[in-house]
């Protein structure tokens, strides 16, 4: 530590001079963005992107409307992180701006038609994949419908899941297509989605 | 973390939120960041560069923003705001020019002098044209060549933005010159050259359409220069008439040639 007998910076824990920005909590590189900092909300578009785009994409069918909406959401939290009280989650926060961007972009799609999305999205029921629970249970389960995939679906999961195999990567081990392979790891999704939220 | 998460990548890319001991690893974990990649229904990367591009581009200008909040399409909203002619520089010098030519109104009685701003006012519409667009001038000349909006609709655009600052611009010299600056006379004789100008820049170059329209005013001058009587032949009735005539022939015959360039091409290629 180079610090010496600097104190701990926040209730984190974590000790001036050890901090990587990477490492920081999200209420971290919130304030490090209304400060102004790019690389804290690159940090962060890496951290929540990945679940914001899972969610876009299952309430609409285009898949340029959520990449749209998903855009927004980052540029507004860049521009309105100062309306972060750090009162809630940084999810709920993040979550809050897209579906409302998601739902203004539908709107102004087709004016004056609320889908069926849409409608679904003000009820909110937010069950299925979004809510399950994370921990060790849903790791076993999600294991165990894994082996009951068909083959060639199970191999796709491994490599690409569990080996970390690029699509590319995967697609020239298995001798397929890259776009082959794509709906063969699109299938498995679709039967384990089947599997573990019934 | 130094494990993998791997069974919660495939939860997260359904949309659960990864628990917080976890997301400095996804952050930064070149694997998992994969790995994610791979299974997210959206293009991830490509969805950034969005972001960054958007937080690298260059700020809207006042006028641009003004433009988008009373309903201009963004595209259409930079195009006019980046007007040579609309520049603080340009903006100035006409503003100086105005006030030079107005000052001696000011200061001697109005019947007494002959209103050189009121006959000057068309120039400065017809050479706002001349900076209004073109290779010569223009910064954003090679992004607007290489859009589907037509180089004569440009123009016009770019006109009406100018003949309205212009218009704003008079106004405001007639203002601070206490009511007795040029008024409303000049701007349909100042339509009507800015006009011409158009018209015959639509065939060469601005600047060419320019000297046209400079040139048929300085004419129409030269003209009145005999009668001793030129604040009629700009106010009166029947001169304020015949320019509106003279101007409503003209937009007809560019109507007619933008008709036959196609505005129809250029409001379909146009992002809605």
């Amino acid at each position: 530590m180079t610090g010496g007998a600097r104190a701990p910076m926040d209730a984190a824990g974590m000790a001036a001079g050890q901090v990587a920005p990477s490492a920081a909590a999200d209420d971290q590189l919130v304030r490090a963005v209304v400060a102004g900092d790019r690389r804290a909300l690159e940090l962060l578009y890496r951290r929540h992107a990945p679940w914001l785009a899972g969610r876009l994409a299952a309430r609409t069918s285009s898949v340029d409307l959520a990449e749209e909406a998903l855009q927004d959401t980052f540029l507004a939290a860049w521009r309105g992180a100062r309306g972060y009280h750090g009162t809630g989650e940084v999810p709920a926060w993040l979550w809050g701006i897209a579906r409302r961007r998601l739902a203004s972009l539908a709107r102004r799609q087709r004016p004056g038609v609320l889908s069926l999305d849409a409608a679904a999205e003000r009820v909110d029921p937010v069950a299925g994949p979004e809510e399950a629970a994370l921990g060790r249970d849903a790791s076993a389960r999600i294991r165990a419908a894994i082996e009951h995939l068909p083959a060639e679906q199970r191999a796709v999961i491994t490599a690409v899941v569990y080996q970390g195999q690029s699509i590319t990567q995967a697609a020239r081990a298995a001798a397929v297509p890259e776009g082959t392979l794509k709906s063969r790891l699109h299938r498995a999704r679709l039967h384990l989605r089947k599997e573990l939220y019934p | 973390m130094t494990e993998h998460p791997t069974e919660l990548l495939l939860q997260i890319a359904d949309g659960a939120v990864p628990p917080p001991e976890a997301r400095a690893h996804l952050a930064t974990c070149q694997r998992c960041q994969q790995t994610l990649a791979a299974l997210a229904p959206l293009d991830l990367d490509y969805v950034w560069q969005g972001v960054a591009a958007e937080l690298d581009a260059p700020k809207a200008s006042l006028l641009e923003r003004l433009l988008v909040a009373v309903g201009v399409r963004p595209g259409l909203a930079r195009f006019t705001a980046t007007t040579p002619s609309l520049r603080l520089g340009w903006l100035l010098a006409n503003a100086l020019v105005l006030l030079l030519i107005a000052l001696p109104m000011a200061l001697r009685p109005v019947a007494s002098w002959p209103p050189a701003m009121l006959l000057a006012a068309p120039l400065v519409a017809a050479a706002a044209v001349a900076f209004a667009y073109g290779p010569a001038v223009d910064p954003a000349y090679e992004a607007v060549a290489a859009t589907p909006l037509s180089p004569l609709r440009a123009l016009l655009v770019r006109l009406a933005a100018v003949l309205v600052a212009n218009t704003a611009l008079a106004g405001a010299v007639d203002l601070a010159l206490g009511g007795r600056g040029p008024r409303a006379g000049w701007l349909l004789p100042m339509t009507a050259a800015a006009l011409l100008a158009v018209l015959v820049a639509s065939r060469w170059s601005p600047q060419v359409g320019a000297a046209a329209g400079m040139g048929a005013w300085l004419l129409v001058l030269t003209g009145w220069k005999a009668s001793q009587q030129p604040v009629i032949w700009l106010t009166g009735p029947g001169a304020q008439l015949a320019y509106a005539v003279v101007a409503a022939v003209l937009l007809v015959l560019l109507i007619r040639r933008m008709a036959r360039e196609g505005w129809a091409l250029a409001d379909q290629t146009e992002p809605a």
